[in-house]
C-alpha cells in the first residue's frame, strides 16, 4: 500500500465527510426545533422563544451554518440537549462500548465459521454438512432483534441465568454478543464452506499432495489459507456494517452504545448528539475500511491495492 | 449461460423447455424445495386473505391474548390471538403481504434504478459517471440501517418512505456490480464491432450490454430481497418503519416485546416468519446462483455488495 | 484431525464464557441496598426542574427537599423545610423554617438559601420547569426577616401558594445560578453518588440528615423501556422495586396497584368540522366500551372518568353522570346531525403518542374500532413524542384535519387550578376550546377560596363535559409497581412523583 494512494483515500474520505455532515446539518434542522421536547407543556411562548434564541435557532439557516462550520473546523461539536455535556463526551463514551461488542462478535463468529466451514468442507455432501448448512442459514436469516428478545425471554426471564439488559460487568455482554454474532457468523460459514471446497479441488492441493506433503494436515492448510481471504473481505465489510449497525441490539438490551446513542438522540431531537455520533460512526468505518484493505493486502501478496 | 449450466448438470436437452430445467435443477437442492414450499405457503396465504377466504378479524377484546394450539377453536385460532383478541395467524398473513410487498417493490426499484444508473455510468462514464459514483461510494460507506435510519427520521415513517429510503440505500450495491459489468461487456469485441457498423448507443445498450450485465443483476437482486426484508423488521421494531393500524413482522415483534412474559407467541411467531421467509429467499438466491454460474458464488456477497 | 482440535478449543472458549457470566450474576442483594428501576433516565437533576416526574422522582424528598409536602391521603399541606406559615394578608406569607438543618455540602439551610432557591427557579435565562410551569405568571419577591423567617409576596391574590410551594425543591446556595446543574445538593435524606448517563443513578444516605435515618444506605436507579423487562428484573433480583408494570404483567402477587393521579382522555378538536357540531362529541362519547377496555387494556382497578381530576381533588364534581355506552344513541346522533349538513363522514384523526402509558397503541385500536362501528370515518396515526407535542401545543394549521387526541392529565397538587387553566382556557396553548362562559368560571375560581372556589371549579368541571363536550373522558388510571417480596412499601398516589426511598426497608 503506497502513501499516495493513502493520501489520496484520505481527502476522498474528509471530502466525503464534509459533504455528509453539511446535509445532516441541514437536514436536522429542517425536522423542526428542540424546543417543545425540552420545554414543559404549560410554558409559555415567550419561554419558548426565549430558548430559542438561547440556542440559536432563530438566525438564518446561513448564519447557523457559518457558526456550525467554524465550530467542526476546531472539531467542537457543541452541547448535548438531553445530557448538557459536550455532545463528543458523550459520544467517546459509548464508542468503545459499541467497538468492543461489535470486535468481540465479529471475532468469534469468524473463528466459529472458520471451523464449522472446515468440518463442512471436508465433510461436504454428508449430514454434518447439511447439519451445517440449515444451521447456518438459520443464523444468517434471523432478525437480531428477535433473537435477542426470545433470549431475554428464555434465559433472564424463565431460567433466570443472564439478566435482562443493562450494562454492569461481563455478564450483560452475554447475550448481546450472541445477538450480534448470528448474522455474521451465518453468512461466513457459507463462504468458508465454498471456498474451502473449491480449494480442496483446486490444482495447487493436489501439486501439494504430489510434492509429497502427505496428510490431510497440509492439505487442509492449504485450502484454509485460501479460503481466508474471501472470509477476510466479508468480515471487512461486516465490520464497517458493526460500527453503527449494532443500534437495535443495543436498543433491545439497553446497552450505553453509539447505535443507542444515535437513535436516542434522534428521538430526543438532540441535534449534537446526532452529528457528533454520525461524525463518530463515519471515521470509525474510514479506518476500519483501510485497516481491512491493509490485512487484505497482507495475507494475498497478488492484491495490489489501488 | 443455459447452455454452460446444462453442462454442469450433465442434461443436454436444452428443447425441453426452461421450466422443466428450473425444475429438475431444483429436485437436486432438497433445501431449495423446501424454500420454495414455504414461500408457496405464504403466497397462498396472503392470496387467500385478498379474496377474504380467512373470515372475520375484528376486534374481540374478550379473546384478549388467547394461546396458541388450542385446537378447540376455530383454525384461524390454532396460533393464538394478538393483544386486541384478532386471530394471530390472519394478522400474520396480512403483516406478510405489507414485509414481503414492500420488501419487492424496494428490491425491483433499487434494481431498476441501479441498473439504469450503472449502465450509464460504465457505458458514458465522464463526468456524470464519476459523480453517480462518488456518491454511491458515500451511501456505501455506511451501514444501511443507519443511513435508512436517518432518512426516516428527517421524512417521517410511512410505507413510501421505507420503500424509498430502503431502495437508495441499496442501490450503490447494484450500480458498482452494473457498471463492472458494462465496463466488461463494453471491452468485449462485439461491442467495438457493432459501433463500427453504426449502431447507435440506446441499440447497442438494449441488445448487447442489457442481456449480458442482466444475469448478475438478477442473482444480486435475489440475495438482496432477504436482506431488505430484515432491514425492514428493524425498522418497523425501532418504531420508525411500519405504523400500526398497519402492520408488518417486525411491528408485530415490537408489539409483542410488550408481552415478553405474558403472551410469547405475540412475539415469537411474526419473528419465526421473518426467519423462515429470509432464510427461503436466501436459500433460492443461493440455488439460483449456482444454478448460473458456479464460480462466482463468494465474490457476489463480499465487496461488491 | 486439526479441524477438530480447533473446534474443540472453540468449543471450550463458548463454555468458558457461558461459566463466566454465570458466576458474575448479580447475588441476592444485601438488606441496605435497593434498586429501582423506572421508564426513562432523568432529563435532568437539577433541583429547579423537578416539575417533570422522572426527574422529581430521584430528586423530591430524596436528595432534595420543599418547604412543604402534600399528603397523600387527602391532599392536605404538611411541614417539612418549613414548619409554620402564615397567610397576613392577600398578597403576603410568613414561613417559619425548620432549625438545624445543613446541605448536603455543609452549608445551613436559612431562609437567604430558600430566597436563592426560589430566584434561580424564575429566572427566564435558566428555563427550569417549576418557574415555566407551576410558578408561571406569579411574581414573587422574598424578604429574609430573620435566618429562620422568610416572608413571600405575590403580586396577584394566590390563595393556594403553600400547595405551589409544595413543588420547589430547595437546593443550596452553592448551585450555580447561571447554568442548569448535573449534581444536585440538597438538604434530603440521600445525596447523589454518581450519575452515569445512560446507566444509572446511585445515592448514598446523607449521615447528617435532620430526619429519621433510613433504612436503605444505597439506593440505584435504573431505567428500561420495556414493562416485561422492568417486571422480570425484579423476579431476577436486578431490581427490588419496578414502576409502570402493563396489566398483563402486573398479574402476580408482588403486584401492587395503585392510583397514579393520571386521567387519560381524548381532547377534541372542536373547532373543525365536524367536531364543532356537540351531537358528533357526544357521539364519540356513546361510541366507546369503556366498560370493555377496563380489566383487558388497562387495569381492572381503573375507574371510568366523567372529567379530568381525581376525586381527591379539590373542586371535583361527582354529579357529572359517567357516559354510558350506547353505539345506537351515537349512529342516530349522527344521522341527525348528517341530515343537518354537517360534513359527519370527513376523515376524522386520532392522534395518540407511543408509550403514553401501558398499551396506549391497543387502547386506540381498539376505540378506532368501537368509533368505526358506531358509523365514524376514523384514521389512527401514532406518533413519537416530539410530533404528538406538535399536535398538542399550539399554533395549528387553519386547515388541519379534524382530529382528536390522545393524553392524560395528572393532578399530584389537590387543586383543580393545577389542571384548568392554559388546558381549557382561551389562552391556553394546548386548549382546543375557546368559550368566555368557560374563561370566566376558571378565572374567578382561581381566585376565590373554600367554598365558593370549590363551586365554582365545579361548576367548571360539568361545563366542560357536559354543556361543552370537549373531551372524550376515559379513566382515572392505576399503575402497577411489583416490589419484591423481600422489600417493605406500599406505593401510594405520589409514587409517580416521588419515591420516598426512606419510608423502604427490608423486612
Amino acid at each position: 500500500m503506497s502513501l499516495a494512494y493513502f493520501v489520496r483515500r484520505t481527502i476522498f474520505a474528509a471530502l466525503a465527510l464534509a459533504a455528509l455532515m453539511t446535509s445532516a446539518f441541514i437536514l436536522v434542522r429542517l425536522t423542526g426545533d428542540p424546543v417543545n421536547l425540552y420545554l414543559p407543556v404549560d410554558a409559555s411562548d415567550a419561554a419558548r422563544e426565549a430558548m430559542r434564541v438561547r440556542l440559536g435557532l432563530d438566525r438564518s439557516l446561513l448564519a447557523q451554518f457559518l457558526d456550525w462550520a467554524g465550530d467542526m473546523l476546531r472539531l467542537d461539536f457543541g452541547m448535548s440537549l438531553w445530557h448538557n455535556r459536550p455532545a463528543m463526551d458523550v459520544v467517546l463514551e459509548a464508542l468503545p462500548n459499541t467497538l468492543a461488542l461489535g470486535a468481540i462478535a465479529l471475532t468469534l463468529a469468524f473463528l466459529a465459521a472458520i471451523v464449522a466451514g472446515s468440518i463442512a468442507a471436508v465433510n461436504a455432501g454428508g449430514w454434518i454438512d447439511r447439519g451445517i448448512n440449515v444451521l447456518s442459514q438459520a443464523a444468517a436469516s434471523v432478525p437480531d432483534f428477535w433473537l435477542g428478545l426470545m433470549g431475554v425471554l428464555l434465559f433472564a426471564v424463565t431460567f433466570r441465568l443472564l439478566p435482562t439488559s443493562g450494562f454492569d460487568g461481563p455478564v450483560y455482554w452475554v447475550l448481546p454478543i450472541a445477538c450480534l454474532f448470528a448474522r455474521p457468523f451465518g453468512t461466513l460459514v457459507q463462504i468458508v464452506r465454498g471456498s474451502m471446497i473449491e480449494a480442496l479441488n483446486a490444482t495447487f492441493v493436489r501439486t501439494a499432495r504430489a510434492k509429497g506433503a502427505r496428510g490431510k494436515r497440509v492439505i487442509f492448510v492449504h485450502a484454509l489459507r485460501n479460503a481466508l481471504l474471501p472470509a477476510i473481505t466479508v468480515t471487512g465489510d461486516l465490520a464497517a456494517q458493526f460500527a453503527g449497525g449494532g443500534g437495535v441490539v443495543e436498543v433491545v438490551f439497553g446497552f450505553p452504545g453509539i447505535g443507542k446513542l444515535l437513535i436516542d438522540g434522534i428521538l430526543k431531537r438532540d441535534f449534537a448528539i446526532v452529528q457528533a455520533s454520525i461524525f463518530a460512526v463515519a471515521v470509525v468505518i474510514f479506518i476500519t475500511n483501510i485497516l481491512v484493505d491493509m490485512l487484505y493486502a497482507s495475507i494475498d501478496p497478488r492484491v495490489r491495492v489501488e | 449461460m443455459t447452455e454452460a449450466t446444462s453442462e454442469l448438470l450433465g442434461e443436454r436437452k436444452a428443447a425441453s423447455g426452461r421450466f422443466a430445467w428450473f425444475l429438475r435443477a431444483l429436485r437436486g437442492d432438497p433445501m431449495a424445495v423446501a424454500a420454495t414450499i414455504w414461500l408457496l405457503i405464504v403466497v397462498f396465504a396472503i392470496l387467500a386473505d385478498a379474496l377474504s377466504l380467512l373470515g372475520e378479524n375484528r376486534i374481540s377484546l374478550k379473546a384478549r391474548n388467547l394461546p396458541p394450539f388450542d385446537f378447540s377453536q376455530a383454525w384461524t385460532l390454532w396460533l393464538g390471538a394478538d393483544a386486541l383478541g384478532r386471530p394471530l395467524l390472519v394478522r400474520l398473513i396480512q403483516a406478510a403481504s405489507t414485509t414481503i410487498g414492500i420488501a419487492l417493490v424496494t428490491v425491483l426499484t433499487s434494481l431498476v434504478g441501479g441498473t439504469v444508473l450503472g449502465v450509464i455510468a460504465g457505458y458514458f462514464g465522464g463526468i456524470i459517471g464519476n459523480v453517480i459514483m462518488r456518491i454511491s461510494d458515500i451511501i456505501l460507506g455506511f451501514p444501511t440501517l443507519l443511513v435508512a435510519l436517518f432518512g426516516l427520521y428527517l421524512f417521517g415513517p410511512s410505507v413510501l418512505n421505507l420503500i424509498l429510503v430502503l431502495a437508495i440505500t441499496r442501490m450503490p450495491a447494484y450500480i458498482r456490480v452494473a457498471r463492472a459489468e458494462t465496463l466488461e461487456a463494453r471491452e468485449r469485441l462485439f461491442v467495438d464491432a457493432a459501433k463500427v457498423f453504426g449502431g447507435g448507443s440506446l441499440w447497442i445498450l438494449r441488445v448487447h450490454i442489457l442481456p449480458s450485465v442482466a444475469p448478475t443483476m438478477l442473482t444480486l437482486a435475489s440475495v438482496n430481497l432477504a436482506m431488505v426484508m430484515l432491514f425492514e423488521s428493524g425498522l418497523s421494531y425501532l418504531g420508525l418503519g411500519i405504523q400500526p393500524p398497519a402492520v408488518s413482522w417486525g411491528l408485530m415483534v415490537a408489539q409483542g416485546q410488550g408481552y415478553l412474559s405474558s403472551a410469547w407467541w405475540l412475539g415469537f411467531f411474526p419473528g419465526l416468519a421473518v426467519m423462515l421467509t429470509t432464510m427461503s429467499f436466501n436459500l433460492l438466491a443461493n440455488w439460483f446462483r449456482i444454478v448460473n454460474d458456479p464460480s462466482q458464488h463468494w465474490r457476489l456477497v463480499s465487496r461488491r455488495r | 484431525m486439526t479441524t477438530i482440535s480447533i473446534g474443540r478449543s472453540a468449543k471450550i472458549g463458548l463454555l468458558a464464557l457461558s461459566l463466566a457470566a454465570g458466576v458474575a450474576m448479580p447475588g441476592h442483594a444485601a438488606s441496605d441496598k435497593l434498586s429501582v428501576v423506572v421508564t426513562d433516565e432523568p432529563k435532568s437533576l437539577d433541583p429547579c426542574d423537578t416539575d417533570l416526574s422522572g426527574n422529581a422522582r430521584v430528586l423530591r424528598n430524596n436528595i432534595t427537599e420543599t418547604l412543604v409536602n402534600l399528603s397523600p391521603a387527602d391532599g392536605s399541606v404538611q411541614p417539612s423545610l418549613a414548619t409554620a406559615w402564615e397567610q397576613v394578608d392577600d398578597l403576603t406569607w410568613k414561613f417559619t423554617l425548620r432549625e438545624g438543618v445543613t446541605f448536603h455540602d455543609g452549608k445551613p439551610f436559612d431562609a437567604a438559601a430558600v430566597a436563592a432557591a426560589l430566584k434561580r427557579a424564575q429566572d427566564p435565562a435558566l428555563a427550569c420547569e417549576v418557574g415555566l410551569a407551576t410558578l408561571k405568571g406569579l411574581v414573587l419577591t422574598t424578604e429574609a426577616v430573620d435566618a429562620k423567617t422568610l416572608v413571600i409576596r405575590t403580586d396577584i391574590v394566590e390563595p393556594i401558594l403553600p400547595n405551589k410551594l409544595a413543588t420547589l425543591d430547595i437546593g443550596s446556595p452553592a448551585t450555580p445560578a447561571d447554568t442548569k446543574s448535573r449534581e444536585p445538593i440538597g438538604t434530603g435524606p440521600y445525596k447523589l453518588a454518581a450519575w452515569t448517563p445512560g446507566q444509572s443513578i446511585t445515592l448514598t444516605a446523607f449521615d447528617k440528615y435532620w430526619g429519621d435515618k433510613p433504612a436503605i444506605q444505597n439506593a440505584t436507579v435504573l431505567w428500561r423501556a420495556e414493562s416485561a423487562v422492568r417486571a422480570a428484573m425484579v423476579d431476577t433480583g436486578e431490581a427490588q422495586i419496578a414502576y409502570e408494570i402493563a396489566p398483563q404483567d402486573g398479574t402476580t402477587a408482588n403486584d401492587h396497584a395503585f392510583p397514579n393521579a393520571e386521567t387519560s382522555l381524548l381532547r377534541i378538536d372542536q373547532e373543525v368540522a365536524p367536531l364543532n357540531d356537540k351531537r358528533v362529541r357526544e357521539a364519540l362519547n356513546l361510541a366507546i366500551d369503556r366498560d370493555g377496555l377496563i380489566g383487558t387494556i388497562f387495569h381492572a382497578q381503573a375507574q371510568k372518568a366523567m372529567q379530568v381530576v381525581l376525586p381527591s381533588v379539590f373542586g371535583y364534581n361527582p354529579d357529572i353522570p359517567v357516559w354510558t355506552y350506547d353505539p345506537e344513541k351515537a349512529r342516530s346522533l349522527l344521522d341527525a346531525a348528517r341530515a343537518d349538513g354537517v360534513p359527519v363522514d370527513t376523515e376524522i384523526v386520532i392522534y395518540g403518542r407511543i408509550g403514553i402509558y401501558p398499551n396506549s397503541s391497543e387502547s386506540l385500536e381498539a376505540i378506532q374500532a368501537m368509533l368505526a362501528d358506531a358509523g365514524f370515518n376514523v384514521r389512527l396515526e401514532m406518533l413519537e413524542t416530539s410530533p404528538w407535542l406538535k399536535k398538542l401545543l399550539k399554533p395549528w394549521d387553519a386547515g388541519r384535519q379534524p382530529s382528536i387526541l390522545q393524553t392524560q392529565i395528572d393532578n399530584t397538587e389537590g387543586d383543580a387550578v393545577f389542571t384548568l387553566p392554559n388546558r381549557f382556557t382561551s389562552d391556553g396553548n394546548t386548549s382546543s376550546i375557546a368559550d368566555p362562559k368557560l374563561d370566566t368560571l376558571i378565572a374567578d375560581a382561581s381566585k376565590a377560596t373554600g367554598d365558593e372556589r370549590k363551586r365554582l371549579f365545579q361548576e367548571a368541571f360539568k361545563y366542560l363535559a357536559v354543556d361543552a363536550i370537549n373531551i372524550v373522558p376515559l379513566f382515572h388510571m392505576v399503575t402497577i409497581a411489583r416490589v419484591a417480596p423481600e422489600v417493605n412499601y406500599t406505593p401510594d398516589v405520589q409514587a409517580g412523583n416521588e419515591i420516598k426511598l426512606k419510608t423502604i426497608s427490608y423486612r
